[in-house]
């Protein structure tokens, strides 16, 4: 894990306070855009996330009509109007949604830079194994370690519980990236662990993107 | 000291349900052949994996620690533990479900667990759920009992538990290979269930009036599931013919779960561990083409979720 130049990293964050997050198509359809550029979206709301965020276009195909709503709020920019109406493809670039970061998301884009993170293999539920809930209840945050061929996470898919076995360096549990009873998109981070000598480092992060972010 | 002499095996028991096995397979091909013809005796031999080997024991505390220490002494000796063996116990002193929930299995159960490689495509991997359901469900109702499965696949006859199924997932230690355990408790010829459960749990003894042969029904169950399996990976080589056809072929597990689930429709209490944290009451909908349960809440909006379970409010 090299160190980061903070400083640098602050002032480019400081002048674009952004996140381009890109919206593609998942298939092939018939799109119609029910956004605009520079419409504020917001993304989905409730304890579940069970509150679908801004609806921002329609793909049909095969009569099967499917809406596609905003992960994030923010911004829609670069909207391809002239798709309105067409036939594309997969992966075809719709728009953008900029969104304005916070300081926790800029503290936490940061650490994903330093922090290895502990990755969802598929779309499921995931929680803790009791031992690990119990360290994590009973020890100070940022203490509890783990180490390769230890079961961390549990991974639940249609009532198929599968522990996931940790095969990096032995680190610290850092941030918890998932809550147990939201579902997890494949490939999103579910744990950020910290080699135990780097610890004080990563606090020395944290406190500097605390005090001098606005 | 070795497994064997903690665990005394039943030898006689395994080979009756291996010979068991071989004809309700057969059977079960003349009894599929109308709706799949010749691709019937395929779609059989592609699950002929389950019960290839037995690991029968007269009691044990745990299946699934069995099934592990099984698969790590197997492993240990060379060969990698064959998929498609079955741990089975007369009776189980320390079962336990899903969080850690105690399951009661006194001798008259069928207690089993089985290994498997996980052989289906990721995607599809959840479908082992929905296929021990449809295979639990099928025994049962081929005695004429009239179980109805409840997502995601609990069975149950008028609402009390006549069967309950637990898989988890398995890294092996030795070999590092990667395993299925599936296990699954049947209430057949149990008839005393402890007090707290008497109200929730029922056996096929006690619904029939009478017992049902434990091997003959071990030896459908695992044909059953052997041939829903068959039939999913069937569909698997179907569906990547397809890949590019506008029209897929429909996944024939979704059309038969349904028609013995009595979910869609009902009031539900849903939650990641609904007994100990509900999370919300919703109308259940309908099941989706990969088994995710779509949820009408009463804030007027739709959900689907891929795991968690459900407590029937009516």
């Amino acid at each position: 894990m090299s160190e980061l130049d903070l400083d640098r990293l602050l002032i480019h964050y400081r002048e674009d306070p952004y996140e381009d997050f890109v919206v593609e198509t998942p298939n092939t359809g018939w799109v119609r855009f029910m956004a605009d550029d520079g419409m504020k979206v917001e993304g989905p709301k409730g304890t579940w996330q069970h509150i679908p965020g801004t609806l921002l276009y329609v793909l049909e195909r095969e009569r099967n009509r499917i809406p596609v709503h905003a992960h994030i709020n923010g911004t829609i920019s670069e909207l391809q109007v002239d798709l309105n109406g067409k036939f594309v493809e997969a992966n075809t670039y719709l728009m953008s949604v900029r969104h304005p970061m916070t300081k926790d998301e800029v503290i936490d884009k940061i650490l994903k830079q330093v922090l290895v993170t502990f990755n969802a293999p598929e779309r499921a539920k995931y929680f803790f194994p009791p031992e690990i809930t119990y360290k994590l209840e009973k020890k100070k945050h940022g203490t509890v370690l783990v180490r390769p061929g230890e079961e961390i996470i549990i991974m639940s898919l249609m009532k198929r519980d599968t522990p996931l076995i940790y095969n990096g360096e032995p680190g610290i549990i850092h941030t918890v990236y998932f809550q147990p009873n939201i579902s997890i998109d494949q490939g999103e981070p579910l744990l950020g662990i910290c080699p135990p000598g780097k610890l004080n480092y990563i606090r020395k992060i944290v406190q500097k993107i605390q005090n001098e972010w606005a | 000291m070795g497994i064997d002499s903690v665990y005394p095996r039943e030898h006689p028991w395994e080979e009756r349900l291996l010979g068991l096995l071989e004809g309700c397979r057969e059977a079960e091909v003349l009894t599929r052949r109308p709706k799949w013809g010749d691709e019937s005796g395929v779609i059989m031999r592609r699950g002929a994996d389950i019960g290839r080997e037995f690991f029968c024991y007269p009691c044990l505390d745990r299946g699934m620690r069995q099934a592990r220490e099984l698969i790590e002494t197997g492993e240990k000796k060379g060969p990698a533990f064959i998929a498609g063996g079955v741990v089975i116990a007369r009776e189980m002193e320390k079962s336990r479900g899903r969080f850690d929930r105690l399951w009661y299995a006194p001798s008259g159960g069928a207690w089993l667990t089985l290994v498997l490689n996980p052989a289906f495509l990721p995607e599809n991997r959840q479908f082992y759920s929905l296929i021990l359901g449809v295979a639990c469900c099928e025994t049962i109702r081929h005695y004429g009992v009239e179980a109805n499965i409840k997502w995601v696949n609990d069975i149950h006859f008028h609402g009390q538990k006549l069967a309950g199924i637990l898989i988890q997932g398995y890294t092996s230690r030795t070999l590092g290979e990667e395993y299925l355990l599936l296990g699954i408790g049947v209430n057949v010829n149990n008839t005393s269930f402890p007090e707290h459960l008497r109200p929730m749990a029922i056996s096929l003894q006690e619904i029939l009036g009478k017992k049902v042969p434990l091997e003959d029904f071990i030896a459908l169950l695992l044909t059953k599931i052997g041939w829903h399996i068959g039939l999913m990976a069937h569909f698997e080589q179907r569906y990547l013919e397809a890949f590019y056809e506008p029209v897929k072929p429909a996944n024939p597990l979704i059309e038969q779960w349904k028609l013995y689930s009595d979910t869609p429709g009902r009031r539900v209490l849903y939650g990641t561990n609904v007994y100990d944290e509900p999370l919300f009451a919703a109308t259940a909908v309908d099941i989706d083409h990969t088994g995710a349960i779509i949820l009408q809440r009463e804030e007027g909006i739709t959900v689907r979720e891929v795991s968690g379970e459900i407590i029937y409010l009516n």
